[in-house]
């Protein structure tokens, strides 16, 4: 969530050591204050106050899994966001562990997309709590008075209309502001004029400077870099020699440069991929029980896909053997898909592949299925000639997801899945 | 071994040949042509195992043998040789050639080791025009499919009947098949899948005119043209049932000029994979739009029947299918929007291209 990495530096290089824009910019960045907490806490009072951690997990009492957003409280007790449920258990146990919610998380940023849009048509939705505006056409030029006041007035209506606080950075670039809301969090409002850069970030060491990972970081100590200032004072072609492109990007960023535009990144693109998962208490190794619970898994998954309007072409398939980490295979379709035939044969095929290879050593205690590669439905979507010769699946497809809006999800079911368990109807989609 | 040859003809047979040799075997003596000299001949074989291809050329004798050097190599002193004459000559696992000036020295390897050519001798089609032959044959190959999950769709269907040889190829996404009508052959109706990448050499034979024979052995098809014959392994398995996908009403027709529509999807195509055609009176627009990119819009004259439509197509198909019409002008017919559309030409309707539109 948020980690503006080398991906994005990488993606923007170009960008980046583009020609410098000719007028001065003003950006701003918006980051929600520990997002999923306190959306959390906001729709439910007994969560305030208490620390409060919302986990990636497919375990129902959030036993396994990551720490997606830890509350303030929970902070002070050492919880951080990619931390094991578990490891932030025995930091804290008395916290309160509760499940993501990420529809509800997406629906809250597409209300924050439209807040910002009425302040510049020039937003970039970078991930799911963190939105760039630029307000260069909406400022005077050096005028960074008018551009708090924006700031500021952003601020309190995200407080008024989504009950929720967030820290800005205003500054020259996206680099700038990415790194001015960084400094003072939660709730804060930061300024960072293009002659400042220097003074405030010189002294902090290199790898609060974004883009710069852990490994980047023992890259750079390797040449003796170890602050903000080591990097801007040392020669591009050194960079260059060491890191190649990459070199100059560095370079740049350590003088607090950064010529890349605010892209027009839609909410939308968030969505990344699709998936379900089941914990089988006491575990199996029965094929036939495995793969029936995938195909309950698929028809969950598929349906979420068409109800949100997505087709997606890489089916993953996730693994967890014993008491042992779990893995995932997956393969890519040639074509996107939202039916339930074609994701869960392949799902079936990499199960049976890696039950025929010998190498689980006990029984299968967690089994997903995912899909990725997404595309929106109106994208388009080539038909093919066997899906006209025989459209009974999509037909069938059709007129279940009729009968499921109507009277409500699991309302019909395969008569494989019946008297096992019903999966349709144990994940009910939320609205 | 020992004889003299043009040079160019050693060129141009071991160039036609070397489409048999795979770059990626792992079996070594596959990188070899096998040059068996006997009469006033050479004989150049390779092959990849799914494919055999043998040539003929003309030399002077003055001793018969067998020997297989690397193609490529041997090859490439061919074509870089200054002289119109070469001579060769077998001496101690060495083969040397040369011409007046220049001397190679070439390992070879073990001719024991190179597979046989199997054997091919039932006529399927006795004489068919090889210029002919080449026509349908680039007409429907493209539209093979180059997904291996699928191997039958990798190969065109060949289906022969007493006086007609039918071919078929599909990727799931478009249909070509080309009918080609009173031939002369004896025998009962086959059928047969050849893989479309092998049946595309046939048509580089086609500047030596002439006429090609089809001939069949065991899971194995060879064609035979002049000096060159090739043997390819035929596809195991039962092409899907096509015949029922071409549509036989159409509720909506255009017919329009072959070239104005191939430049309209060319130009248009360049925004966007996608192309929209719109039909309305006597025109039809064709459009294109990409998010982020931009868009493209063309309208151009056509003699449009029935109700008004929007259809989309992925432009590289509508164009395989467009620019293999053998006729000036053509039909695009049609029903919905989401059901397949025909293209063919406007007086013969020995080609027809069937193409699944995209759902937008």
């Amino acid at each position: 969530m948020g980690n503006f990495s080398m991906r994005c530096l990488q993606k923007a290089s170009d960008q980046m050591l583009a020609s410098p824009p000719r007028a001065e910019r003003c950006v701003l960045h918006l980051d929600m204050d520990a997002y999923f907490a306190a959306v959390e806490q906001r729709d439910l009072p007994i969560y305030r106050g208490i620390p409060l951690v919302v986990c990636h997990t497919s375990s129902d009492f959030c036993i396994h899994g990551v720490v997606a957003t830890a509350s303030y409280e929970a902070r002070h007790w050492g919880i951080k966001a990619g931390m094991s449920v578990w490891e932030a258990r025995s930091l804290c146990p008395h916290a309160h562990f509760i499940h993501a919610n990420i529809p509800k998380y997406l629906y809250n940023t597409r209300r924050l997309v439209r807040l910002c849009e009425s302040y510049t048509p020039k937003i970039e939705v970078f991930s799911i709590d963190e939105v760039f505006l630029d307000l260069t056409s909406q400022v005077k030029p050096g005028d960074w008075k008018q551009a708090l006041q924006i700031a500021r007035h952003l601020k309190e209506k995200i407080r008024e209309e989504l009950g929720l606080t967030a820290s800005v950075g205003l500054g020259p670039n996206k680099l700038v502001a990415k790194m001015a809301s960084e400094l003072q969090k939660p709730d804060g409002l930061t300024l960072v004029r293009p002659e400042e850069f220097s003074a405030i970030f010189s002294p902090m060491p290199v790898n609060k400077l974004v883009g710069v990972g852990p490994r980047m970081l023992l890259r750079l100590r390797s040449l003796g870099i170890e602050r903000i200032g080591d990097l801007a004072s040392t020669p591009v072609k050194v960079l260059e020699r060491r890191f190649g492109i990459l070199g100059k990007i560095l370079r740049l960023a350590a003088e607090g440069k950064d010529y890349s535009p605010v892209g027009e990144g839609r909410a939308e693109d968030l969505v990344k991929s699709f998936g379900h998962s089941l914990s089988l208490r006491g575990g199996s190794d029965d094929l036939d029980l495995l793969s029936n619970t995938l195909l309950g898994l698929t028809d969950a998954v598929t349906r979420r896909m068409r109800r949100e309007g997505y087709l997606g072409r890489t089916v993953n398939l996730r693994l967890r053997v014993g008491y042992s980490r779990g893995y995932a295979r997956s393969i890519t379709l040639k074509e996107y898909t939202c039916l339930p035939r074609p994701i869960f044969e392949n799902a079936r095929s990499l199960l049976e592949r890696e039950a025929s290879l010998g190498v689980w050593e006990d029984k299968i205690t967690t089994i997903g299925v995912s899909v990725s590669q997404l595309k929106r439905a109106e994208e388009g979507r080539q038909l093919s000639i066997w899906e006209y010769l025989d459209p009974r699946e999509e037909k069938l497809t059709r007129v279940l997801d009729d009968l499921y809006n109507k009277y409500g999800e699991g309302v019909v079911t395969r008569a494989s899945l019946l008297g096992s368990f019903s999966l349709s109807g144990m994940n009910p989609v939320l609205p | 071994m020992k004889l003299t040859c043009m040079r160019e003809d050693l060129n141009n047979s071991l160039q036609m040949v070397q489409r048999a040799v795979s770059s990626k075997s792992i079996i070594p003596v596959l990188s070899g042509v096998y040059m068996e000299v006997s009469g006033e001949e050479i004989n150049l074989h390779t092959t990849d195992l799914e494919v055999y291809m043998k040539e003929t050329l003309p030399c002077k004798t003055e001793e018969e043998g067998k020997v297989v050097v690397n193609t490529r190599l041997l090859l490439d002193i061919a074509r870089n040789l200054q002289g119109d004459l070469v001579r060769m000559e077998y001496l101690e696992n060495q083969l040397q050639i040369e011409d007046e000036r220049s001397k190679f020295s070439l390992r070879t390897m073990a001719v024991e080791d190179f597979p046989k050519m199997p054997e091919g001798k039932r006529a399927v089609v006795e004489e068919l025009d090889l210029e002919l032959m080449s026509t349908a044959v680039n007409q429907v190959a493209k539209a093979a499919s180059k997904d291996d999950k699928r191997p039958v769709l990798q190969g065109v269907n060949i289906s022969l009947t007493e006086d007609s040889l039918n071919m078929v190829a599909t990727d799931s996404y478009r249909l070509a098949v080309r009918e080609v009508k009173g031939m002369s052959r004896s025998g009962e109706s086959k059928e047969m899948i050849i893989p479309a990448r092998a049946l595309q050499e046939i048509p580089k034979w086609a500047s030596k005119g002439g006429k090609i024979g089809i001939f069949e052995g065991e899971g194995q098809v060879r064609f035979e043209t002049g000096n060159t014959v090739m043997m390819v392994r035929e596809i195991e398995g039962k092409f899907p049932n096509w015949s029922q996908l071409i549509p036989t009403q159409h509720t909506i027709k255009v017919k329009v000029k072959k070239n104005d529509i191939i430049g309209a999807i060319k130009r248009t195509s360049l925004v966007g994979t996608a192309v929209k055609m719109e039909t309305k009176g006597d025109t039809i627009l064709m459009k294109s739009e990409m998010a982020d990119v931009g868009s493209a819009e063309e309208e151009l004259e056509a003699e449009c029947e029935g109700e008004e439509i929007k259809i989309v197509f992925n432009s590289e198909f509508l164009l395989d299918g467009i620019s293999n019409v053998g006729e000036e002008e053509i039909w695009i017919l049609m029903n919905e929007p989401e059901k397949p559309a025909l293209i063919r030409g406007v007086d013969m309707d020995d080609y027809r291209y069937v193409i699944m539109p995209i759902r937008q």
